[in-house]
């Protein structure tokens, strides 16, 4: 198992050095440090002068690779991309275009993230495989052909609709809650049930129509046929048998999700106001901040092929056919 | 006059064409012919067909666009401008309800013996000789049942020559009787429309006296283009490589792999997101530029999904005894690609292509939010959306906006969501 996962990490680093050269090209290549330095001074009328004292101040000002002019290691080291890009590797995320220290950000950020992100996965996954069984349960009825509907319909909605018409129903109408913000401690607990309802709901359409299609796939199969053959109840086999035997392939598809809970989601902080790691994302997005872009971007990519990894690990754990 | 084309209009009719001439060359292939017999099985199939076809051909029209003088300035409309003329170009000066004669907002006037007044302005363009109150709605009323019956008159003019052939292709009475209902119900739209916007802003009028539901109508192009012109830019990228990776295997299936695990690892948001800000820096503000540059991005981050299943569907099929066969007779790669392997995955891209482009329409909206969507002139279900946050906010609520943003947008991708689980009955075998 060790050295299962040991290859599997060795597998991931050329990955990540590609994720690595692939932003970097993107960020650099594609958009000169001058042009940087022209956003964030201003635009129009800035000088050549203003440009690279700004660059010079953020470590824009070294060549991209290969530093002709320093001695020794430094001929690698002095470039824009081991400054940059390579130190990523070692977390150092330096600061952002605004001189503010990305990585105390994301210390202070990532608790309101999570703090939506896992109730929502935790109970949006109970709430959709129960959905899914009892679609299941009533297959071949009108309430399952109705339930598909819904489900498709639910599908077709887009996700700021649910957010603002949740908060025009619960907040504004209703007065329930707050229509966004954060607090720290005990009280974050009444802006977060509208952000959770809202992502429940919002996944309920596509992870209830996707689990039904599981379970339906495990019904069928003969185990179930013999069972029900003996006289077992519905449903008993499908709370029992079908629901363990279904868990399988929707968990190990699940699992890779988990590490990028972390992120938070971009659109559900904004709308909220809350001060997560999605939100930071945003407006870095919209400041055209590159250094927090650039920064958020390798970590979604690790998160991402963590879970990834997880993933490949439950199935070995879960399905004792799979062995390494 | 002169007719110009934008480069996303080029595109488009280029898809079209492209979808057309593929259509009418295969169309007694099997796969075609399995599609239409699922078509006609159930009602709403037929209903989501009619629905996408009346959004493609508003989406078509708009994407012709003329130029000419006038008045000394350079004038571009599109063909759907020409057509919902003068509502393109008049302005109210601000919010209006739906359906309303006065402003939204109160406008300090002056009054008589030079005192000023707070009152609501009567609208310019809407209720043009009607005194507000009862005779307003029964000019509605008027109007709406000229609607209906020109509506009527629509349908038996264009639709009762053709109803004998019509019905012998459908075969089952609830499909015909589907499809003979929402015929009439977009003609009645059609008609509707023709007799109400004219006189009235029926989704009101946005903050700066446009009428919505000119925005509107002017927003399914645009959500016509990124779902088709994405797909065009994201095919090429993920049938070759898909086809290469499968087939060939060895080095080239490793460098495809690793080409697309690398790519694909990046979170799609954000690579979108970190793409456009790269690019956009580089081309000037031209929104029709942007409007590309967005479907480019979303192409070449796309392809990813679409490679996997082909590159799947490639293995399996490279074992299969006729191209064993033609290898062994010594048929070039090349051809075997062509003939063998490409035919027999067009089910993957046909419902791919069609399940993607609601999923587009749907990104558009979350990408314009984000700020890196479409240009904020561009007209767009997303920059309605985003609008529409704030003025929600507002006391008194500003609500038609959105609403009619959410009609039209949840139409469009609900009847292809529809239309995508018909070509995955037809084309993928299900256990049933």
């Amino acid at each position: 198992m060790w050295a299962y996962l040991v290859r599997r990490l060795l597998q991931i680093i050329p990955i990540l050095i590609g994720v690595n050269i692939i932003t970097f090209a993107l960020f650099f290549f594609v958009n000169t440090p001058d042009n940087i330095a022209n956003i964030h001074l201003g635009g129009k009328y800035v000088t050549q002068e203003a440009r690279d004292s700004w660059k010079h101040q953020h470590g824009y000002d070294l060549p991209l690779f290969f530093n002709v002019e320093a001695n020794g290691l430094d001929k690698v080291t002095q470039t824009i991309f081991f400054q940059k890009s390579a130190k990523l590797f070692i977390f150092e995320f330096g600061v952002s275009d605004t001189d503010r220290d990305i990585k105390q950000a994301i210390k202070e950020r990532y608790l309101p993230s999570l703090l939506i992100a896992v109730p929502s996965f935790f109970l949006g996954l109970m709430l959709n495989i129960m959905v899914a069984l009892i679609l299941v349960f009533f297959k071949e009825t009108y309430l399952d052909a109705w339930g598909i509907f819904v489900c498709v319909v639910l599908i077709s909605i887009s996700s700021m609709f649910y957010i603002i018409f949740g908060q025009f129903l619960f907040a504004k109408v209703l007065r329930l809650v707050p229509i966004s913000g954060y607090a720290d401690g005990w009280y974050a607990i009444k802006f977060l049930i509208l952000p959770i309802l809202v992502s429940l709901v919002a996944g309920l359409g596509p992870g209830a129509r996707w689990y039904r299609a599981i379970f339906l796939e495990e019904y069928h199969k003969d185990y179930v046929r013999t069972a029900r053959a003996k006289g077992l109840s519905d449903f008993l086999i499908l709370f029992k048998h079908v629901l363990k035997n279904g868990m399988i392939p929707i968990l190990t598809s699940v699992v890779s999700v988990l590490p990028l809970l972390f992120m938070g989601s971009l659109l559900l902080e904004s709308f909220f106001a809350v001060p997560g790691l999605g939100s930071y994302t945003m407006d870095a997005i919209h400041d055209q901040d590159f250094a927090i872009v650039r920064v958020m971007v390798f970590l979604g990519t690790v998160l991402y092929i963590l879970g990834l990894l997880l993933t490949d690990i439950s199935y070995t754990l879960v399905d004792p056919r799979v062995r390494f | 006059m002169t007719l110009t084309f934008y480069w996303t209009d080029i595109l488009v009719w280029i898809s079209f064409a492209v979808g057309l001439i593929l259509y009418l060359i295969k169309r007694h292939s099997p796969i075609i012919q399995d599609i239409k017999i699922t078509l006609v099985q159930k009602p709403r199939y037929m209903v989501a067909l009619l629905i996408v076809t009346t959004f493609t051909v508003i989406g078509l029209l708009d994407s012709i666009h003329l130029s000419y003088k006038s008045n000394g300035l350079n004038v571009t409309r599109s063909v759907l401008d020409l057509i919902l003329s003068p509502r393109d170009y008049q302005r109210e000066k601000t919010y209006s309800a739906p359906f309303a004669l006065r402003s939204f907002e109160e406008e300090t006037t002056a009054g008589e013996g030079g005192t000023t007044r707070e009152m609501y302005a009567g609208l310019k363009y809407a209720g043009v000789g009607i005194e507000k109150g009862s005779s307003k709605g029964i000019d509605i009323l008027k109007r709406v049942s000229l609607g209906f019956i020109s509506g009527f008159i629509l349908w038996c003019l264009l639709y009762l020559p053709f109803r004998q052939s019509t019905r012998r292709k459908m075969t089952e009475h609830r499909v015909i009787r589907a499809f003979e209902i929402t015929l009439f119900c977009v003609f009645c739209w059609i008609t509707l429309s023709a007799a109400l916007m004219f006189q009235y802003h029926i989704f009101g009028t946005d903050k700066i006296g446009r009428d919505v539901y000119y925005i509107v109508l002017k927003s399914i192009r645009t959500g016509l283009v990124i779902g088709t012109v994405t797909s065009f830019v994201m095919l090429p990228f993920a049938l070759s490589m898909g086809i290469w990776a499968g087939y060939f295997r060895g080095w080239i299936d490793d460098a495809i792999q690793y080409l697309y695990t690398t790519l694909g690892s990046i979170p799609g948001v954000l690579l979108i997101a970190a793409a456009v800000l790269s690019f956009q820096i580089r081309i000037e503000e031209d929104p029709d530029l942007k409007l590309l540059l967005l479907c480019i991005v979303l192409g070449a981050t796309g392809w990813i999904g679409l490679c996997r299943l082909l590159r799947g569907e490639t293995l399996k099929l490279r074992e299969e005894n006729y191209v064993q066969a033609a290898r062994t007779l010594g048929v070039s790669d090349f051809k075997i690609l062509l003939k063998h392997i490409l035919p027999n995955l067009m089910h993957i891209v046909i419902i791919t292509v069609v399940i993607d482009f609601s999923g587009l329409v749907l990104a558009e909206s979350v990408l314009s939010y984000v700020g890196v969507g479409v240009a904020p002139t561009t007209y767009s279900w997303g920059n309605m959306i985003n609008a529409a946050r704030l003025e929600m906010a507002r006391e008194p609520m500003v609500w038609w906006s959105l609403v009619a943003a959410f009609i039209f947008m949840f139409t469009l991708v609900f009847s292809t969501n529809i239309l995508g689980d018909a070509l995955q009955q037809a084309l993928n075998p299900r256990e049933r």
